[in-house]
C-alpha cells in the first residue's frame, strides 16, 4: 500500500501514457472523418452540377435543332420552373465565334449587358434582334463572376435556323453553332 | 515484489489497450480515406462518358441538318447579286453517292467546313476522324481525319520547347481500301476515344432502277497526339488521301 501512493499522482495523471494514444486515435479519426465528409460534399455537388448542365442542355436543345429564337425562349421559360439545385446560363454563339472571351461574356451577360455582342442573335415575335441567352439564378445564390472558382462550363454543338443575307439576298439556312452552359452555386 | 509487478502490468495493460485501440482506429481511417479519394470517381466518368457521347452524336445530328453552299463555299465569299443555291450538306452526300459512289471536291470542301465549324471549341485539344462506312461489306465511302500537324522547319518541331513551332488543324479526306485500319492502326494509340455512331441510307443508280445501302456514319474523337499510323498520311498507299487546306474568308 506504502509503495502504491509513492508513485500515485492521481486517476488521470497515472492513466497519461494510455491517454495520448487514445487522443491521437479520436484527433486521427475525426480529421478524416471531415475529410471524408468534405470530399463526399464537394464530389456530389461536381456530379449534381454536371447532371444539371446535361439536362438543362438536352431540354434546351433537344433533337440538336433550334427553328427560331421564340421557341428556344419558351423553352428557356419551362426549364427555369424546374427549380434546379445550382443556377445555370446558357448561351448559343455563332461556329466562327470567339471562344477566348467566354467567361467574360457570361459576366458580362449575367449583368444584363450584351453590349460585346458575341452571342448568336435570332428574331423574337416583335421582330426585334435578342441574344440567344436563358438565366436561372437559384434563390439565394449570387451573381457569376470569373472570381468565383466552383462553376462549371460545357460545349454542345447544335443546328440553328436564322435569317442571314447571302448574296445580297436574305434566306433561311441551318448553321451549325455551339451551346455553352455554365453553372455555379 | 509481486504485489509491484501487478500494479506495473495494470499500467502497461492500459497502454497496450489504447495503443490497440490506436491501430484499430489507424486501419479504419487509413480504410476511410482510401474509400474516401475514390469516392464519386466512377460516377463522374460515367457522366463524362454522357456528355462525351451527347457530343458526339449532336455533332453528327448538326452534319446532317445543315445547310450549304453546292460550290462548298463559305457564305462570306458571296458577291452580291450571284447565284445562291443552297442545300443540305447530307443531301449532297446521297447526291454524290447517287452519280459516282464518291464524294465531290465541293461536297468534301463543305463536309470539312461543317465539320471544323462543329468542332471548333475543342479545335486546340481534340483530334478526330468522320467516315462513311458500308454496313454489311465494312468497305469505307470516305474517311477524314482533322488532326493537329506541325507547318514550321521539322528540326523546330521535333524540339519541344521551341516556342517558334506552328502547330495547324489539317484535314485529311481519304478513301481507304482496308476495313479495319481505324481499329487496328488508330485506336489503340489514340488513348481514351469519345464516339457517336448513326446511320444513313445511301442509293446507287444503276440503269433505270436504285440500288440502296446502309452506311454507317462514325465521329471518333480523342485527345490531339502524335499518333505514329496517322503520320504522312499522303504517302500511305493503303488510305489514298489528300490534304485539305481550308481557306479563310
Amino acid at each position: 500500500m506504502h509503495f502504491c501512493k509513492k508513485g500515485f499522482i492521481g486517476p488521470i495523471g497515472d492513466d497519461l501514457p494510455s491517454l495520448v494514444p487514445i487522443m491521437i486515435s479520436l484527433l486521427l479519426f475525426f480529421s478524416i472523418f471531415s475529410l471524408t465528409l468534405n470530399i463526399y460534399d464537394t464530389q456530389n455537388i461536381a456530379i449534381r452540377k454536371q447532371i444539371t448542365m446535361i439536362s438543362v442542355a438536352r431540354s434546351l436543345k433537344g433533337d440538336s435543332l433550334i427553328t427560331d429564337y421564340t421557341s428556344f425562349n419558351d423553352k428557356c421559360d419551362w426549364i427555369k420552373e424546374k427549380k434546379y439545385p445550382h443556377s445555370f446560363m446558357v448561351a448559343i454563339y455563332p461556329a466562327t465565334g470567339n471562344f477566348d472571351t467566354v467567361i467574360q461574356d457570361f459576366v458580362d451577360a449575367g449583368r444584363g449587358d450584351f453590349s460585346a455582342d458575341n452571342f448568336l442573335q435570332g428574331k423574337d415575335e416583335f421582330d426585334a434582334d435578342q441574344p440567344y441567352f436563358c438565366k436561372y439564378r437559384k434563390l439565394g445564390s449570387l451573381e457569376f463572376s470569373e472570381k468565383r472558382a466552383k462553376y462549371s462550363e460545357l460545349t454542345f454543338p447544335i443546328a440553328v435556323q436564322r435569317e442571314r443575307e447571302i448574296g445580297g439576298e436574305d434566306y433561311y439556312i441551318i448553321e451549325p453553332a455551339v451551346m455553352q452552359i455554365e453553372v455555379w452555386d | 515484489m509481486f504485489k509491484r509487478m501487478r500494479m506495473n502490468h495494470k499500467g502497461q495493460a492500459a497502454l497496450m489497450d489504447s495503443i490497440i485501440f490506436l491501430t484499430i482506429v489507424a486501419s479504419i481511417t487509413a480504410g476511410m480515406f482510401f474509400f474516401t479519394i475514390n469516392y464519386g470517381t466512377q460516377t463522374k466518368d460515367q457522366v463524362n462518358s454522357f456528355y462525351a457521347s451527347d457530343f458526339a452524336v449532336d455533332s453528327l445530328k448538326v452534319i446532317t441538318y445543315i445547310n450549304v453552299l453546292r460550290t462548298g463555299d463559305d457564305f462570306g465569299y458571296l458577291a452580291s447579286g450571284e447565284t445562291v443555291e443552297l442545300d443540305y450538306l447530307l443531301a449532297l452526300i446521297k447526291e454524290d453517292y447517287a452519280d459516282t459512289k464518291t464524294l465531290s471536291p465541293e461536297t468534301t470542301k463543305a463536309l470539312v467546313a461543317t465539320l471544323s465549324a462543329t468542332m471548333k471549341p475543342f479545335d486546340r485539344a481534340y483530334d478526330y476522324s468522320f467516315y462513311l462506312v458500308n454496313e454489311s461489306e465494312k468497305n469505307f465511302l470516305f474517311a477524314l481525319f482533322a488532326l493537329h500537324e506541325c507547318t514550321s522547319d521539322p528540326s523546330i518541331c521535333d524540339d519541344a520547347t521551341n516556342p517558334n513551332k506552328e502547330i495547324d488543324r489539317v484535314f485529311y479526306y481519304c478513301t481507304p481500301g482496308v476495313s479495319d485500319f481505324l481499329e487496328k492502326e488508330v485506336f489503340p494509340r489514340a488513348g481514351k476515344i469519345n464516339s457517336g455512331y448513326g446511320k444513313v441510307t445511301l442509293s446507287e443508280n444503276i440503269g433505270t432502277s436504285t440500288e440502296s445501302r446502309i452506311y454507317i456514319m462514325g465521329l471518333h474523337t480523342w485527345s490531339a497526339r502524335n499518333i505514329s499510323s496517322l503520320q504522312d498520311l499522303e504517302l500511305n498507299v493503303d488510305l489514298d488521301c489528300t490534304k485539305i487546306v481550308l481557306a479563310t474568308p
